[in-house]
């Protein structure tokens, strides 16, 4: 196939009332690096997956060497010599490479047996070609994460595609490996094949971008290049606006010492320690915001921190006492409250009502059960007060929280969490997905707690809501913390410290 | 409008919640070591029992017999018979022929080839290649024969090692080994003399702690194996040699001194026999069973088909006759109602996601109802649709002549062979072909299968058909299989215990087909010794019981936790 | 982990179109439960219409003249569908000409006639309340025990060995033995508990396999001492003593009417187990390990703790089905043959019941009437019906309901919560 210009024309996008891409225009010239630049939610992984056949378009239409075409799903999408590496890889784990590459357009001798040696030489040539070195035999669960994306690129050009859509690479590579990506990227353009790059990461999209279109709430707000550009340049037009998280509040009183965390480590599912040597501790009456991209241990800190997951050494004491390795309703009893990162999957049960969502880890609580019979009155009556006192918009407090929206959902969980009589709320990800109200609400409540004597922890990837609600910032970054250091920083110097500074990158070794 | 001027945007750069694996397994290589490690430690009290419990503690008589079915063990035949001479053209091309074979074989095998036929080139060419030589020389000796045969199995088995050696046709490595070991002990049996009068086997007297203690011996080498070298491959095969092993020794302490004492003797070939015949329904259940699975879709309803195949199998037969076309028909009827049943369960779970299981479940209720309805109010008043034909037994030309393996495994009826056929065609199919990769990814990871073009749904449908129809002939193997007329509850929840079969095969068909000759094996003892089990203090029901009582120790890890496939009953759904 | 859902989920009321025509047919389109229950009877109904056609050969036959007298033809049929039914409904709620017959000679054998068929429904429901609202529990926590009959088995030796041992007033034997069931159960489902919990064997398996090996411990048992009668090679167990046996409700009116003082300890399980479902806490920490087992362990709940204290629970209600089986309903002795399909009845039972205690019971009483109405039925059947025809019935309305998305398709429904089977989808590997 030779080289391909691939252009996309009015593409509109709208899940229910929600426009995921509004009236997007969009060319793809051969053999060129195109950074799709864009904040969560921006729209840009919608775009690709309708320009790969996943998701249908409401309008618009596609373009290949300027003839129309209809791409209904990824076969008509490889078929027009599109690829795609997903975020989360489409690889069988159980499969080797080679198999895995030839899933869907397997290489047969005698019909219908299996070319394996031929399909293992091919990879091997392909491999070798664009410089991406993967053993063909190798299964591919046993790989590491760097080395599947290559099986996954592979599987593209196996297919010929000309076009090469990469959804996110780097968020799962260490730096090493990203660079090793780049060079990769590199040799396929070199061949004539393009590729569409999707990231949020400025310094990346300025080293390797040809073109650049940036995208803002489903919209492509401009289309420049790294020559013409910088990176605070691209930065305000991702942002469009700066984000007005002002949140009023007044200097916090620190007091006694509520949370203290000293050298713990923590491993992840996969037995890889996530958590290294971490100290911190916070204090009552004020707001301790840990900032970092998300991966990057701050998950598995909070669920040691609430005894959903177990340490690997150290100590966590609230209070004075030790809660490391203790049960979860061992620390909730200690006076925690707990808003977990994913509502859907931890906070709530979307069957039951809300009533019900209100008391979920309160219901051994006298207010609210006796003798192990629950009190469906005083139930029924604090889910009606909730709603009331939390502005949650249902028709009554008896229906199913399913019915509800995500923001108040998340308004669910948060009055839950703060009707505990608590000496520590940690709060992970509190206002992710919510509307601009909801996230003043939720951040009202955190500093009226926080001025009520609470110790607050919160967890958040959005530097906005870490320098608005914050009293102390501390970075992570590879499982280490990078420093704590007052709000007033600079988001030059957070930015810096999220990306783990180059000498203490090195220290850090590999880190994922 | 803020000066913004951070170097990374603040966001997430992954979605929130990292993709959950289903698999609970978190470390494939750890746990297969583990898994190594249990199944050493478990042969190795399996060996402490033979030495402690058969061998040491043992008092009394000592000596066991076993003795062999008038009607199922022939004589071993003799080699005496003269090399079959074709014309002199003939010869020097099977002669030249064999010489090709046996190079094109030896390059190929050098070469490492791939081609699994490759290695039969080298035994078949030398064949060839010694029959008009042996005319030539005028060798039609018994002694020379002798030793020919017995140098084929050598050659025979070194194939099979060369194959297992190098990873490749392992199935096709077993049946090289055991045609090997067959023809190398043919020349040492008739040396032996164990033909006794009439055309049968002497009856073996053998010491009942000397055999235990030589089993015991061989099966502690086994388990301190592997607990040492922990190999994840060598688990299951030396797991299921112990088991085997051991129900032998256990055999033959449960009938010591029956040579002299009113105990009954044991006899083999009987047990050996209805091992097949009880386990060949359980082969196409537990195939079905893998099928579906490995399609991820929860076959739960395998009883049903059991039940609808056996029963519309037994219906059709009777009401053509017991001809060939009545079988051929009885057996596609059968696999027409287990399909019929498979996509009725497909469509449900596939169309409206329903919960499989709860599906399954539902089907088998069902079935149960209709069989018992169609028994009472049809057959039992129409018995000409309910005469009870069965089919012949089938004896292979050579092979039925094997001492013991041959009437047991050769001369049975043609659901043994279709079983046995089928179980390597699945096996080739799921492992070596363009369908099987797709079945198997569409089971694993069903977006990845999709992503790549292949219709999820589709593919699964057509499986659960496909496991649906050999379920649905496992069911008239109960009926015409056996030549027994339909009865209520001839399937006897055999289809449920197929599914554990499955697991304990852990998703594999020749795994499956293991695990149901262990199963066979024990419901076989179970009713041979039903009546007097229980004399030795040992109840039989234990036996019967054992092969669940393992399965639930499997599925627990104590012995190794299989590993499903990852998509296993879960309802793929498109965005 | 996903829902079992129904296919489309445009659920609710829509926001536009008022007329009140409209909002009737939606309502009336709208997939309850009770509509859903109604709509599977008929078509169990129909069903089983269409095998009395195919199976008898006279009715087949008068197809032949369908277009000579059309009319003939569909009254013969329908007059011996109507029959077969009619004799269902008598044999399994009541018949009215027998109820009337002993208002006015109020007599034993009359009443005895007259309560026959509420006594034999009650009867065969007992066992199935019990066993389906354990079943029921397992479910409400996703945990699918499909052990029945290895728990019922459990019960049933537990309740006979104190029967045939324990030498002590009816009262406390009777209470005994209730507790030997309910232990007996438990023991049985403690084992797949345990394994689940601490292993994550998957219960469908482990329960399945414990079946088997009850059968076969239960096999061995009444084979030797203690549990063996003497004289009896094998095969039967010692009986409870008379005053182990559970009394006769209708005792006075005749020996002949089975029902006993089981179908009350269903009764008050009925009530013991929706309290506990609704009411307690530990009921509610069930529910939210079954709905959501990553939102329990966030909120404390030991999820552990709350599989084994579910399928104990499970394999307590079970143990007493087969105790209240075998010290209620004669022989009350247990056999290799003993329990016969409850175990997997109460399996569909409790999915027609959507695994709420009240739904259980009504359930089981459907069953259970079904099951009395058609041994009825096969004996007064001119055309010589057999009972298993409602087994059949049975069979279909259960396949209805549970794959509700099946009614809502072929009738056209309109999906609602209310339509999802309570159990979600997974496999082995959970």
């Amino acid at each position: 196939m030779p080289p391909m210009k691939l252009e996309l024309r009015g593409i509109t996008k709208r899940f229910g009332s929600l426009v995921a891409n509004r009236d997007v225009n969009l060319t793809i010239e051969p053999g060129e690096i195109h950074c799709l630049l864009g904040e969560n939610g921006a729209g840009k992984s919608t775009l690709m997956n309708v320009l790969f056949g996943m998701v249908s378009m409401n309008e618009g239409e596609i373009l290949v060497n300027d003839e129309r075409v209809v791409i209904k799903d990824p076969k008509d999408a490889v078929a027009n010599g599109i690829g795609m590496v997903h975020q989360h890889f489409m690889l069988v784990p159980v499969f080797t490479v080679a198999e895995n590459v030839v899933l869907g357009a397997e290489p047969v001798r005698p019909w219908p047996f299996l070319d394996r040696i031929g399909a293992a030489r091919e990879i091997r040539e392909v491999s070798r070609r664009y410089g991406l070195d993967v053993d063909p035999d190798a299964v591919v669960e046993n790989l590491p994460i760097g080395m599947q994306q290559r099986v996954e690129i592979l599987k593209a050009l196996d297919r010929d595609v000309e076009v090469l859509i990469l959804d996110e690479p780097t968020a799962v590579l260490t730096p090493q490996e990203a660079e090793a990506l780049f060079g990769i990227m590199r040799s396929l353009t070199a061949q004539g094949k393009s590729i569409v790059f999707i990231t949020h990461k400025l310094k990346e999209v300025l080293a390797i971008a040809d073109r650049i279109t940036v995208m803002r709430l489903g919209e492509v707000v401009a289309t420049t290049t790294p020559a013409e550009t910088t990176e605070s340049a691209l930065a305000a037009l991702m942002v469009g606006r700066s984000v007005n998280l002002v949140v009023d509040k007044a200097p916090a009183r620190p007091r006694d010492v509520v949370l203290a965390v000293d050298d713990v480590y923590v491993e992840d599912d996969r037995g890889l320690t996530s958590v290294r040597g971490l100290s911190l501790s916070v204090h009552a009456g004020e707001i301790l915001a840990i900032a970092g991209v998300q991966g990057n241990g701050q998950t598995e800190l909070v669920e040691a921190l609430t005894g959903l997951r177990s340490v690997a050494s150290g100590s966590i004491s609230i209070r004075g006492r030790n809660v490391a390795n203790r049960s979860v309703r061992s620390v909730l009893h200690a006076g925690v409250g707990h808003i977990p990162e994913d509502r859907q999957r931890n906070g709530l049960v979307l069957t039951m009502s809300i009533d019900d969502n209100l008391v979920l880890d309160l219901q051994h609580d006298p207010r609210f059960s006796r003798f192990g019979m629950r009190n469906l009155k005083a139930i029924h009556e604090n889910g009606a007060r909730r709603l009331e006192e939390f502005d949650i918009r249902a028709a009554n407090s008896a229906v199913l929280v399913s019915t509800l929206s995500g923001g108040n959902q998340q308004k669910v969980v948060v009055a839950r969490e703060l009707s505990r009589d608590l000496h520590l709320l940690i709060c992970s990800q509190p206002t992710r997905g919510l509307d601009v109200g909801s996230i003043e609400y939720v951040h009202r409540e955190i500093v009226r707690n926080r001025d009520a004597g609470v110790a607050v922890l919160v967890i958040s990837s959005e530097l906005d809501e870490v320098t608005a609600l914050a009293d102390r910032i501390a970075v992570m970054f590879g499982g280490r913390l990078m420093g704590i250091v007052p709000p007033s920083t600079s988001r030059d110097q957070l930015g810096l410290m999220m990306a783990g500074s180059d000498h203490e990158l090195v220290a850090a070794g590999a880190a994922p | 409008m803020g000066q913004v001027t951070d170097v990374l945007v603040p966001q997430a750069p992954m979605a929130s919640v990292p993709e959950r694996t289903v698999v609970t397994l978190e470390n494939v290589r750890a746990v297969s070591r583990s898994r190594s490690f249990g199944f050493g430690a478990a042969v190795i009290v399996i060996a402490l029992i033979e030495l402690l419990k058969f061998g040491l503690w043992t008092s009394g008589l000592l000596e066991s017999t076993i003795t062999f079915d008038d009607n199922t063990a022939t004589a071993i035949p003799s080699l005496s018979t003269a090399i079959p001479s074709p014309s002199i053209l003939l010869q020097v091309v099977v002669g030249v022929l064999g010489g090709l074979a046996t190079a094109a074989g030896v390059m190929l095998i050098t070469r490492r080839s791939t081609r699994t036929f490759s290695y039969l080139l080298v035994p078949v060419g030398l064949i060839l290649v010694a029959w008009p030589l042996a005319l030539l020389a005028n060798l039609n000796g018994p002694g020379l024969q002798q030793v020919a045969v017995g140098v084929l199995g050598g050659l025979t088995i070194a194939a099979g090692v060369v194959l297992v050696v190098r990873r490749r046709a392992q199935s096709l490595s077993v049946v090289f080994i055991a045609a090997g070991a067959i023809l190398i002990a043919w020349p040492l049996a008739l040396l032996a003399n164990l033909n006794g009068p009439g055309d049968i086997l002497k009856p073996l007297t053998l010491p009942v702690t000397g055999a235990a203690w030589v089993v015991g011996a061989v099966t502690l080498v086994g388990g301190l194996v592997l607990v040492v070298t922990r190999s994840a491959r060598a688990a299951y095969p030396i797991f299921f040699v112990a088991m085997a092993l051991f129900i032998l020794v256990f055999l033959l302490w449960v009938s010591r001194g029956s040579s002299v004492s009113i105990v009954p003797q044991l006899t083999l070939t009987p047990i050996l026999a209805s091992t097949f015949i009880a386990a060949t329904p359980l082969m196409f259940g537990s195939l079905a069973g893998v099928v579906c699975e490995r399609a991820g879709v929860v076959n739960i309803a395998i009883e049903g088909q059991f039940m609808l195949g056996a029963l519309g199998s037994s219906m059709l037969t009777s009401y053509i006759g017991a001809t060939t076309l009545g079988f051929a028909a009885g057996t596609a009827v059968a696999a027409a109602l287990g399909g019929l049943l498979g996509a009725i369960l497909a469509y449900m779970a596939l169309h409206f996601r329903a919960n499989q299981i709860i599906v399954g479940v539902v089907i088998v209720s069902f079935c149960t109802a209709m069989v018992q309805f169609m028994q009472n109010q049809v057959l039992n008043n129409s018995q000409w649709l309910n005469m009870g034909y069965g089919t012949q037994p089938i004896a292979i030309p050579w092979l039925s002549r094997i001492p013991i393996l041959g009437p047991v495994v050769f001369d049975e009826n043609y659901f043994v062979y279709l079983a046995i056929v089928l179980v390597a065609a699945v096996n080739v199919i799921l492992f070596r072909t363009r369908w099987g990769l797709r079945i198997r990814s569409v089971g694993e990871k069903p977006k990845a299968s999709e992503t790549v073009g292949l219709n999820v749904t589709r593919i699964r449908f057509l499986v659960v058909v496909l496991g649906g129809m050999i379920a649905g002939i496992g069911g008239a193997a109960f009926t015409i299989g056996l030549g027994t007329p339909m009865i209520v509850g001839i399937t006897g929840g055999q289809g449920f215990i197929a599914l554990a079969i499955m697991i304990f095969g852990r998703w594999r068909p020749w795994g499956a087909f293991s695990a149901t000759l262990l199963f066979g094996f024990s419901l076989a003892i179970g009713t041979q010794y039903g009546l007097y089990g229980t004399q030795f203090g040992v109840p039989d029901q234990l036996i019967t019981a054992l092969p669940y009582l393992i399965t639930i120790a499997a599925v627990a890890g104590l012995v190794g936790r299989p590993r499903p496939p990852a998509a296993d009953g879960i309802p793929y759904e498109r965005e | 982990m996903l829902d079992v859902a129904g296919g489309d989920h445009d659920s609710g009321p829509p926001t536009t179109g008022s007329s009140v025509l409209l909002r009737v047919a939606i309502r009336i389109r709208a997939a309850s439960t009770l509509k859903v229950t109604a709509l599977a009877f008929v078509v169990g109904l129909a069903f089983g219409a269409l095998l009395i056609i195919l199976t008898t050969p006279a009715l087949l036959r008068s197809w032949g003249g369908l277009f000579s007298h059309p009319g003939g033809t569909i009254a013969l049929n329908a007059k011996s569908i109507w029959g077969d039914y009619e004799l269902l409904f008598c044999g399994g709620v009541f018949d009215p000409r027998a109820v009337w017959a002993a208002i006015q000679h109020s007599n034993n054998a009359n009443w005895t006639t007259a309560l026959s068929p509420l006594s034999s429904t009650l009867t065969f429901a007992t066992p199935l309340i019990l066993a389906g609202l354990g079943l029921a529990v397992g479910f409400r926590t996703n945990l699918f025990d499909i052990g029945g009959q290895g728990q019922l088995i459990g019960g049933a030796l537990g309740a006979v060995y104190v029967g045939f041992t324990v030498h002590a007033p009816a009262p406390v034997l009777v209470l005994l033995e209730v507790l030997a069931g309910i232990a007996g159960g438990l023991l049985v489902a403690a084992i797949p508990a345990l394994l689940k919990a601490f292993s994550g064997a998957h219960e469908v398996i482990t329960t399945m396999m414990m079946n088997y090996a009850m059968l076969n411990l239960l096999v061995y048992l009444v084979s030797v001492s203690p549990f063996q009668r003497p004289g009896q090679q094998q095969g039967e167990s010692k009986s409870i003593v008379p005053a182990g046996q559970l009394p006769k409700l209708f005792g006075s009116i005749s020996s002949s009417l089975q029902v006993n003082a089981g179908f009350l300890i269903a009764l008050v399980a009925v009530g013991a187990v929706a309290w506990f479902l609704n009411r307690s806490t530990l009921g509610f920490e069930l529910q939210m390990v079954g709905a959501n087992p990553d939102a329990a362990k966030t909120a404390g709940v030991s999820s552990r703790r709350v599989i084994i204290i579910a399928l104990c629970i499970a394999g307590a209600l079970v143990g007493l089905a087969g105790m209240a089986q075998v010290s209620g309903v004669d022989p009350p002795y247990v056999s290799p043959a003993y329990g016969g399909t409850i175990g997997f009845d109460a399996i569909v039972v409790a999915l027609l019941g959507r695994n709420r205690p009240l739904g259980v019971l009504f359930a089981a009483l459907l069953f259970g009437a079904l099951d009395a109405g058609g041994h009825f039925m096969q004996v007064n059947s001119p055309t010589n019906i057999d009972y298993s025809l409602a087994l059949v019935i049975q069979a279909v309305i259960v396949f209805c309901v549970a794959t509700p998305a099946l009614m809502v398709a072929l009738f056209r429904l309109r999906a609602s919560a209310t339509t999802q089977a309570g159990l979600a989808s997974g496999g082995w590997a959970k």
